[in-house]
């Protein structure tokens, strides 16, 4: 099963998406990139086509161009999608999706409709006033409008029916992964956090079905673990949800004390708190479980319920020790929200570190030192 | 002096705009503290997106924190709240405008013009990511209310124009939301909402945008009789703040018949108009008179910026409101004059090509900031674009709107001089 794990690095750090080339050399299909966090990948599914989570290139690519079309206080993620752009790593793509997570991310949607003029390069507004009674019908509307786009790119046309199935199986993917997160939760000794996370963002890459069938093999392989328990504190890594950290980081964390009992790396496959609804219309079920179903996230503005709360109630389900605050160099929705969760966890007495990192960090002894550190206090104030 | 037109100058009209905007702020300021005082309810409001017209519907002062930053900057004094804090907490990578705001309020809301207000009541755009964060701290800190108006904006392949179908889904989107405002304000204020005084309050917009219009177009003259970095903000503040009043249109009259006495006198900005340039970006307010004597020592004038454009408010771009169906044209205009500003900023090449020809510009200054990644973030990926597709010289800055640590003088000296020895050099090669 350690194939399954390493197979998922494979995957998540291959800039040239062979599985995304593969599977267009099967099927004849076309695969649409959209940029973190959230996408509807139900209705690109549904027309067809492949969803990719795109994440910039990490640390596998060394930046030539990007870094004269950009200012100097910008993420890597922005500079490296780029990157893959102008050293056609993105050949395999016939559409890139944005959305609105950022300022940052908004520049970066038009960046690239300048540069690549031929390829289908498309800003959904996913609304930023969620408890507006307009803004359901609203996401539906744009909803209809993609797919009408992907239609016109080639894809299938919209069919009710097949939106109700991609929901379907994307909610099973959704459950799974949930109830995996779960488990390891309760167990943190029994899987590593770098294998979960690989495992999990594995699915940015695949079909939903295939990558559905992984997250069966390693639950069922993993209820045969047994291994003893570390004396680790138990954490939650909060800041990484678009920009990710290179997988070392994940470990690194673990091997200096702590156990990674949640996080929010990769969110955007866990965006849901529950199934969404396959009767009815689906665009408009989507767009309800995005205004009231989606996780809290610092790329979401919902005043029903501050993200400080939200990160005060994932510590305390997960039984958690402290936050650890991940947050990717001059990522401004990480720096605002650090200034809240900060406010927050002081008043429920919940110690946090605060990390910062660029995906491309190749240096880890600072990181190590900070963290082992941090763990060992905790541990001297709890014995 | 005399006018071209032998004429005898209208002295009183030169310098009369500086100190009636001098005044007008100087009075907004006290008119917002007065409320304060008094327990009515403030507005902070942004001006990328003020929706000004439904909160001066129901007379609630308007609090614009860029503007209350900015002055903390040009005062010298904006390193003071920036301190304050990241002491706080917050990151030295965000943007200034926040921290000072924050600053102030964590000192007691005190300015070097005045008593800043508690906002009562927050309504934030969409316009800029930030906003919604900067809200938030309101929010959490006054626990007042918080309306976002979602703006949906450019969409869709080749960016442009939103197609008619899903410009009136969004108008649909934003009426509603429109709506949802005036109920909060109803509530805020105890008061009901007055259609005709909505009515009044576009009717002055109207006026406003059209006279902006034509200020712009003053600068099509040779010399330009204003800068857009300079005199321009203060068209841009004054609009701003008095966006929904007759003070603000009053304002721009006597701007404009300055300005066109100017134009009658031949008098520029510098004492000799060499190059006529765009500024793609936003002024440096920590070095305010610094930024513009390192263009105008070469005879620089900025004749255009996109700043007054979306920093205004979109009113250049030609507001017109039917006030026989105000709810429906308020939605409609909003959205057309968000679109066409602030989606617009991300890909503004072609206005940026139309301006350079019909403004008669040699050169197009992109001034990014550490502070603002909505307008930041692409500048040079354009600057490139620019020279490559339409060979229009363009020079790329780095500074900041308010933190006066990420100025470096010697820098930028370097790269202005340089920029305008290259104009000069293409200049005398075209034989001008």
């Amino acid at each position: 099963m350690n194939d399954l794990y390493v197979t998922c690095e494979d995957i998540i750090s291959d800039i040239d998406f062979k599985t995304v080339r593969d599977w267009k050399d099967r099927t004849g299909g076309k695969a649409v990139g959209y940029f973190p966090v959230y996408a509807p990948a139900e209705i690109i599914h549904a027309a067809g086509m492949l969803p990719v989570g795109l994440a910039g290139a990490g640390d596998r690519l060394d930046i030539q161009h990007a870094d004269a079309r950009f200012g100097s206080f910008i993420c890597s993620i922005v500079k490296t999608t780029l990157e893959l752009g102008m050293t056609d790593h993105l050949a395999a793509f016939d559409a890139l999706l944005f959305t609105s997570i950022c300022d940052s991310a908004r520049n970066l949607c038009y960046v690239m409709q300048r540069n690549f003029p031929e390829k289908y390069v498309d800003f959904l507004h996913l609304p930023h006033n969620p408890s507006s009674p307009a803004a359901a019908e609203f996401l539906a509307s744009e909803y209809r409008r993609l797919s009408a786009r992907l239609e016109e790119l080639g894809g299938e046309p919209y069919d009710e029916v097949a939106v109700l199935h991609a929901i379907e199986a994307f909610n099973e993917n959704r459950a799974l992964t949930r109830s995996l997160c779960d488990w390891r939760a309760e167990r943190p000794h029994l899987m590593k956090a770098s294998e979960l996370y690989a495992l999990v963002r594995a699915g940015n890459y695949l079909p939903v079905e295939q990558h559905t069938e992984m997250l069966v093999a390693a639950g069922a392989e993993l209820e045969g673990r047994a291994a003893k328990a570390r004396d680790s504190i138990r954490v939650v890594v909060e800041g990484a949800f678009c920009e990710q950290p290179p997988i070392d980081v994940v470990r690194i964390i673990e091997q200096a004390g702590c156990y990674v009992v949640d996080d929010d790396l990769t969110i955007g496959r866990r965006w849901f708190t529950e199934d969404i609804p396959t009767d009815g219309d689906p665009m408009m079920a989507l767009a309800q479980a995005y205004l009231d179903k989606s996780v809290y996230s610092s790329v979401r503005h919902d005043f029903r319920k501050p993200r400080s709360q939200g990160l005060v109630e994932k510590v305390r389900n997960r039984k958690a020790d402290a936050v650890i605050m991940l947050v990717a160099k001059f990522c401004e929705p990480a720096y605002f929200d650090y200034v809240l969760f900060k406010q927050e966890l002081e008043k429920e007495g919940i110690p946090h570190l605060l990390i910062e990192f660029e995906e491309k960090l190749f240096t880890f002894e600072n990181l190590r030192m900070e963290v082992e550190t941090f763990a060992e206090s905790l541990l001297f104030e709890f014995a | 002096m005399t006018r071209k037109d032998g004429a005898a100058p209208q002295a009183e009209l030169i310098g009369a705009t500086r100190s009636e905007s001098r005044r007008l702020m100087e009075e907004w300021w006290r008119h917002m503290e007065a409320a304060d005082d008094e327990g009515r309810p403030v507005a902070n409001v942004f001006v990328m997106g003020s929706i000004a017209e439904i909160l001066a519907a129901f007379d609630i002062p308007m609090c614009h924190p860029e503007i209350t930053s900015l002055q903390t900057a040009v005062r010298g004094k904006s390193m003071d709240y920036l301190n304050a804090a990241e002491d706080y907490g917050y990151s030295p990578d965000i943007c200034g405008y926040v921290k000072v705001d924050v600053g102030l309020h964590l000192k007691g809301r005190e300015h070097p013009n005045g008593k800043l207000p508690k906002p009562s009541l927050v309504v934030s755009p969409n316009t800029c990511n930030t906003y919604i964060k900067w809200s938030e701290i309101w929010e959490r800190t006054y626990g007042c209310p918080v309306f976002v108006l979602d703006l949906p904006g450019w969409r869709g392949t080749a960016a442009g124009p939103v197609p008619a179908e899903d410009f009136e889904r969004d108008c649909a989107y934003v009426e509603g939301q429109l709506r949802e405002l005036i109920a909060l304000c109803e509530q805020v204020t105890g008061k009901a909402f007055d259609i005709d005084r909505l009515r009044e309050a576009m009717g002055e917009v109207n006026e406003l945008s059209e006279l902006y219009q034509q200020l712009f177009a003053e600068n099509l003259h040779h010399p330009a009789p204003f800068d857009a970095m300079l005199e321009g903000l203060n068209y841009m503040g004054i609009a701003n703040a008095y966006r929904c009043s007759p003070e603000g249109s009053a304002f721009l009259r006597v701007a404009l018949a300055e300005l066109r006495e100017r134009v009658r006198l031949g008098l520029g900005v510098v004492p000799e108009e060499k190059y006529r340039l765009l500024l793609i970006g936003t002024a440096c307010y920590s070095h305010f008179r610094r930024f513009l004597e390192l263009f105008h020592s070469w005879g620089g004038v900025f004749v255009q910026s996109e700043y007054m454009s979306f920093g205004g408010g979109g009113i250049d771009k030609g507001i017109t409101y039917d006030l026989d169906r105000p709810l429906e044209s308020l939605a409609e205009q909003i959205l057309a004059s968000s679109q066409k500003c602030f989606s617009g900023i991300f890909f503004s090449h072609d206005w940026q090509s139309d301006v350079v020809d019909r403004w008669d510009i040699d050169g197009i200054c992109y001034h990014g900031i550490k502070s603002c990644r909505t307008v930041s973030t692409g500048l040079p990926d354009t600057r490139e674009w620019q020279m490559r597709q339409h060979d229009i010289p363009g020079l790329f800055i780095q500074s900041d709107l308010v933190d006066a640590r990420l100025w470096s003088d010697a820098q930028m000296k370097n790269r202005v001089d340089a920029f305008f020895e290259a104009l000069a050099s293409r200049k005398a090669k075209a034989g001008r």
